[in-house]
């Protein structure tokens, strides 16, 4: 497909940015590039779900929460004292299990991160097959409404349970192995490979989300979102089509949440706070609702920024701010604002600046 | 062959009887007419044909299996395709891409395999375009295949969304007002449009207002009025029929 052109430039500018920074000897940005490549792999499922399936969640947080607090559980709560239980002996045979030392040399069994994540994907399929088979029956602000709803309650059980580490979080996970050489953690040395690691991922995922839209299953989306009504009498069953395009974004959000927990070494729960959505679903928004390049470049951006601080402590006021002027301003977009517009070189900036100026001849005249 | 059975059919909505005990069949590869003025329960009944609505009462049979109250899309699964009276095309899709959306229940690609672009997905793919772009010519509009399809005229709309109805390879096309809204060059147009889909071998039903279109191309038509049945006969019958007369021209 001729859309797929799109990924040999942006491979070119990704590389050119880690060499750009390896120059100017200011390669710390790579950190932030590499979380905020992670928050985007949410951003561009969170996408899919709203510009081509129309359906809005305020619920992402919790999906995000779900795959990167599981795993960090997983991989840091000690088993030790609960050998003989079934389920730990069960994970043992399954080979899920490793044992080490704590940092007072006192022996440490945990899960392994493959198994950690594998479950937590598993936990994300299943809370979104759940919650979505009655919520996607809503429309609209119910609809919102019922997965904001969804996203306090992971906020609240996170902050609540001891098990998860109350308002602390979770710190202390441990790296991830993907794959021989390819390690996911926070540590200096690793830091260009997993700035490889979080685009890698992030381009494959766009890849498969690319190639859903331009087929048979994106086209029924599309419909949907275009008249319900006669996607129904064109044979497409909404409801299995809305709750799978759910679970789609929701493994996706699931695999960010895992692997910056990895990466950071750990996760509290602002990842969970309502905010976060807001934020998720503004970012979706300004990059043009339908568009995934322009989520995913409005998602590095946007959270680039953040993270780095510009936005200081104004920061999810920042996010109120762009929904409101992109809802007002450019409910499509900010691609759809046509910028060219502006350019003197683009046929339509040409007759602008024409109007423009015999405007003035006129007067001057 | 009777391909569709309507039996005492009736809905009520709170103390309205929209349809009240209609029964009629529809023989396979023939042309029928639902007319009657306004509110005598047409829409209504093409409604609760195409799973739209529920019945209260009465049944519907379609090669000889009871459907009356299953979703719009497993009727549309078993070879029923409609059109609307006020045109629903998929807002943001090109003409072709709306004609594809009608290959759904004859394609199969899932997620997974749509992830993947497994081969399998790609040579369906090819046939489905294929067969949406021949449709698409079926219906004289061809060269429109790019055009977003809310940006086309309204009578090229309405061939596009005949062609999308078609692409399911229905037995029974139902057609909402196909005529409405179209001049009458246009209404000649579809007229031999939807003789030419009779003589593939589709049993067409409509509801229609446009009594020249109705009685050009329908082998057999059915009066409603106030949701009853009043008259069901050839269209020079009808013509002549003194009841359907006063319903539409009053005493």
């Amino acid at each position: 497909m001729r859309k797929n052109f799109v990924f040999l430039p942006v491979l070119i500018i990704v590389v050119l940015i880690q060499l750009l920074t390896a120059w100017t000897g200011t390669i710390f940005y790579l950190t932030q590039m590499t979380m905020s490549a992670y928050y985007s792999l949410l951003i561009v499922g969170l996408c899919v779900l709203m510009g081509y399936a129309g359906q809005i969640s305020l619920g992402h947080a919790g999906f995000f929460a779900i795959g990167g607090y599981i795993s960090a559980a997983l991989t840091t709560r000690n088993l030790t004292a609960h050998v003989e239980h079934p389920v730990v002996r069960l994970l043992d045979l399954l080979g899920c299990l490793q044992a080490g030392q704590d940092i007072y040399g006192d022996p440490l069994l945990v899960v392994t991160p493959w198994a950690a994540c594998l479950l937590a994907i598993g936990a994300a399929l299943a809370v979104s097959f759940v919650l979505g088979i009655p919520v996607l029956k809503l429309k609209g602000h119910y609809l919102a409404m019922a997965t904001l709803g969804f996203g306090i309650i992971v906020y609240r059980l996170v902050l609540a349970s001891e098990y998860f580490g109350e308002a602390d979080g979770i710190s202390g996970v441990p790296g991830f192995s993907l794959l021989p050489g390819l390690f996911v953690s926070g540590d200096i040395s690793w830091r260009v490979t997993n700035y490889y690691i979080a685009w890698g991922v992030l381009l494959i995922a766009m890849l498969l989300l690319r190639h859903l839209i331009d087929s048979r299953v994106g086209r029924a989306l599309r419909a949907i979102h275009g008249a319900q009504d006669a996607a129904d009498a064109m044979g497409v069953d909404t409801a299995r089509f809305k709750l799978q395009t759910f679970m789609v974004s929701a493994v996706l959000s699931a695999l960010a949440g895992i692997l910056l927990t990895h990466y950071n070494g750990g996760i509290g729960p602002s990842e969970a706070s309502v905010m976060k959505s807001v934020r998720y679903v503004a970012i979706v928004a300004v990059g043009g609702m339908a568009h995934l390049w322009g989520a995913l470049a409005m998602g590095m951006i946007l959270n680039f920024l953040s993270l780095r601080g510009c936005f200081g402590s104004y920061d999810d006021a920042v996010f109120g701010v762009i929904l409101i002027v992109i809802m007002l301003f450019a409910p499509n977009g900010i691609l759809s604002l046509r910028l060219g517009l502006l350019s003197p070189l683009s046929l339509k900036g040409r007759q602008f600046f024409g109007f423009l100026r015999k405007k003035q001849a006129a007067k001057e005249a | 062959m009777t391909l569709l059975q309507v039996d005492q059919l009736g809905k009520r909505f709170g103390g309205l009887q929209a349809v009240d005990g209609v029964s009629f069949s529809l023989r396979q590869g023939t042309i029928k007419a639902v007319i009657g003025p306004n509110g005598a329960g047409k829409t209504t009944l093409f409604n609760l044909i195409a799973g739209m609505l529920a019945p209260t009462a009465g049944e519907i049979r379609f090669q000889g299996k009871a459907i009356q109250g299953m979703r719009p899309f497993r009727i549309a699964g078993l070879g029923i395709a409609r059109t609307f009276q006020n045109i629903k095309m998929f807002a943001g899709m090109t003409a072709l891409e709306n004609v594809m959306v009608g290959r759904h229940v004859r394609s199969k690609a899932g997620f997974l395999a749509s992830m993947f672009r497994t081969s399998g997905c790609r040579s369906e793919e090819r046939a489905i375009r294929d067969k949406s772009m021949e449709l698409l010519d079926f219906v004289g509009i061809a060269d429109c295949a790019e055009t977003l399809a809310t940006n086309l005229a309204f009578g090229q709309q309405r061939a596009v969304e005949l062609a999308r109805a078609l692409a399911l390879e229905p037995t029974l096309l139902l057609l909402d007002e196909p005529a409405a809204g179209l001049n009458i060059y246009e209404t000649a147009e579809i007229g031999r449009l939807i003789a030419k889909i009779r003589d593939l071998g589709i049993t067409v039903l409509l509801v229609e207002h446009d009594m020249s279109l109705v009685m050009d191309i329908s082998d057999e038509i059915v009066v409603l009025s106030f949701g009853q049945k009043i008259a069901e006969d050839v269209p020079t019958v009808i013509q002549q029929n003194p009841e359907v007369i006063k319903v539409y021209l009053g005493e």
